[in-house]
């Protein structure tokens, strides 16, 4: 109920905030912008399915000519199916139900000071078996008329998550918890786990000819505290221990980024290639190559515009990481040090994704709905196909299916 | 260009962590034979633990899933290994609720009995004391 009336408060603060500003605003000068879209991400693939639906709002409000305001809402329903321990296919159980509702609410401001923008936010995150405050700050300067232009990120992330109090009970010995019922009120036989997220972001932009912008960024993410899921399990040495999923509670990754988007006049259409390396202390690193194409369907009319995309990816697993189909799997030869996964993500993996996104622009002399002077409307569909790279990785049938997801979404921007 | 991407990679492979040694705690391997003579039957079927919906291995809820055993229970004294897998499977999930240093405290005992609110049916166990008694004489005879 209270979670219900915070949101209640949000969304009434942002539709006044928007209101007060449209109203306020000449037709000639936009004062923000409003945003709404639903995402639905879905692995269909029997028995370990899972479907997503994400729903967001983003608010963004110029108040003066120099401050901003901006406001957020996101939520994430998932349902799907999963088993919840990582052992040879013959003796775990089949997937099991499960459903979970995320909550994200936010805000920030803006404020530009000559050729710099310095911004700042909060957002909070809540769902049944975990909480997050995040605090975010940003500066970022636009140069030499716009051609260059760099910013830098910092975020802080304070999270609480739910798990099964075991003091002192060995990491061999420890048992995943069952459900989120209970959670975050007091029951004597939980306890709430933390977990501290740093990142930092980098990024130049240059135009660096008529034709070409190109983009390099760096990142670094520096994580400490609980990073298993509560709920997975490993079986180890046979079957004697089935205990739950052991991490590292410190974890470093860093990511360059490399992107250039090129400009063919002749065509009113961009030529877009990113290039991506990962790499962090876990030992995981992973390399990502995009290329895209953004173009009208006719120049005539370039209202409707199609962008597809085509991005292959590839990573290596985590050094702790042990294959069921392995002579060393965890079941065979116990756990890699202290640590064990049930986590697919720190598997050496592949994947291929073919993307195609379809975008209408508008925009209006007398603003529409006595609001918008611009409304721009996307739907986009994504295939991923995604390749094991060793025998038996956890959520194995996700990955031998036709498709390994499918994603659908569409959204609406509008300027006033 | 080669030697600036070598000198990242290694500075990177220097970071990556120990995995440390091997936890050296032993499995609260109960004797297998009272499983079977006792535990199974006079409280994990007794107080209907494996029935559809609860704790069955194909759609039951939780971590500790009990197959429907094979008919012939393994003889006293059979190795683990040789065991029918259903018997095995069950003693396996079983034994992972079990504590060997504090039995009273095992999440076989307290769980069912509805302790903390953990187990959504509630309380099911029909005979507390004897149960206790139970695990008690399982993991020290």
């Amino acid at each position: 109920m209270r979670r219900a009336a915070l949101l209640a408060l949000v969304a009434a603060a942002a539709m006044a905030t928007v209101a007060v500003a449209a109203a306020g605003a000449r037709a000639d000068e936009e004062r923000g912008e409003a945003h709404g879209s639903v995402r639905v991400f879905a692995q269909p693939v029997s028995p370990d399915w899972l479907l997503v639906i994400t729903p967001a709002v983003t608010g963004k409000v110029r108040a003066l000519k120099w401050l901003a305001f901006d406001v957020d809402w996101t939520a994430d329903i998932v349902t799907g199916a999963t088993p919840r321990t990582y052992g040879s296919p013959d003796v775990v159980s089949s997937a099991t139900q499960f459903s979970e509702f995320r909550n994200v609410i936010g805000a920030g401001a803006a404020a530009t000071v000559g050729p710099a923008t310095i911004t700042a936010g909060y957002d909070y995150g809540t769902e049944n078996d975990y909480r997050s405050h995040l605090l975010r700050f940003g500066v970022s300067g636009d140069f030499f008329h716009h051609n260059t232009t760099v910013a830098l990120t910092y975020a802080h992330s304070f999270d609480s998550i739910c798990d099964l109090l075991q003091p002192g009970v060995p990491l061999t010995l420890r048992q995943p918890l069952d459900s989120a019922s209970g959670c975050f009120s007091g029951n004597a036989s939980l306890t709430e786990e933390s977990l501290g997220i740093d990142t930092v972001e980098a990024t130049l932009t240059q135009t660096l000819t008529r034709t070409l912008v190109g983009s390099l960024g760096g990142s670094y993410q520096h994580l400490s505290g609980f990073q298993s899921n509560p709920y997975r399990r490993v079986r180890l040495d046979y079957g004697l221990f089935q205990a739950q999923e052991s991490h590292p509670r410190v974890r470093d990754r860093g990511a360059v980024t490399a992107r250039i988007r090129w400009a063919v006049a002749s065509l009113a259409a961009t030529l877009g290639a990113d290039l991506r390396l990962y790499l962090d202390s876990w030992a995981v690193g992973s390399l990502t190559g995009e290329l895209s194409w953004d173009m009208p369907f006719d120049r005539a009319a370039p209202a409707w515009r199609y962008v597809v995309r085509a991005r292959g990816y590839a990573q290596t697993g985590a050094t702790f990481y042990r294959d069921v189909g392995y002579a060393d799997s965890y079941e065979k030869a116990g756990p890699a040090g202290q640590y064990f996964t049930a986590d697919q993500e720190l598997a050496p993996l592949a994947d291929l994704l073919l993307g195609a996104r379809f975008v209408h622009d508008s925009s209006y002399d007398k603003r529409k709905w006595k609001m918008f002077t611009a409304v721009e409307w996307a739907f986009s569909f994504d295939y991923v196909k995604m390749f094991a790279l060793t025998p038996e990785p956890p959520n194995a049938p996700r990955l031998r299916g036709w498709a390994s997801a499918l994603v659908a979404g569409v959204s609406a921007t509008g300027k006033f | 260009m080669s030697r600036a991407l070598a000198v990242a990679v290694l500075t990177c492979a220097a970071c990556t962590i120990d995995n440390g040694a091997v936890p050296d705690a032993a499995p609260c391997a109960a004797n297998p034979d009272f499983f079977v003579s006792d535990v199974y039957p006079k409280y994990l079927v007794a107080n209907q633990c494996g029935t559809g919906g609860c704790h069955d291995f194909d759609d039951g809820h939780g971590s500790l899933r009990l197959h429907a055993p094979e008919p012939t229970p393994p003889s006293p004294g059979l190795g683990l290994g040789d065991w029918p897998i259903g018997w095995r499977e069950n003693y396996l999930s079983t034994i992972q609720l079990l504590r060997c240093d504090a039995p009273a405290q095992s999440r076989l005992l307290l769980v069912p009995e509805g302790i903390s609110n953990l187990h959504p049916p509630g309380p099911v166990v029909l005979d507390r004391a004897a149960a206790a008694a139970m695990l008690q004489a399982w993991v020290a005879p």
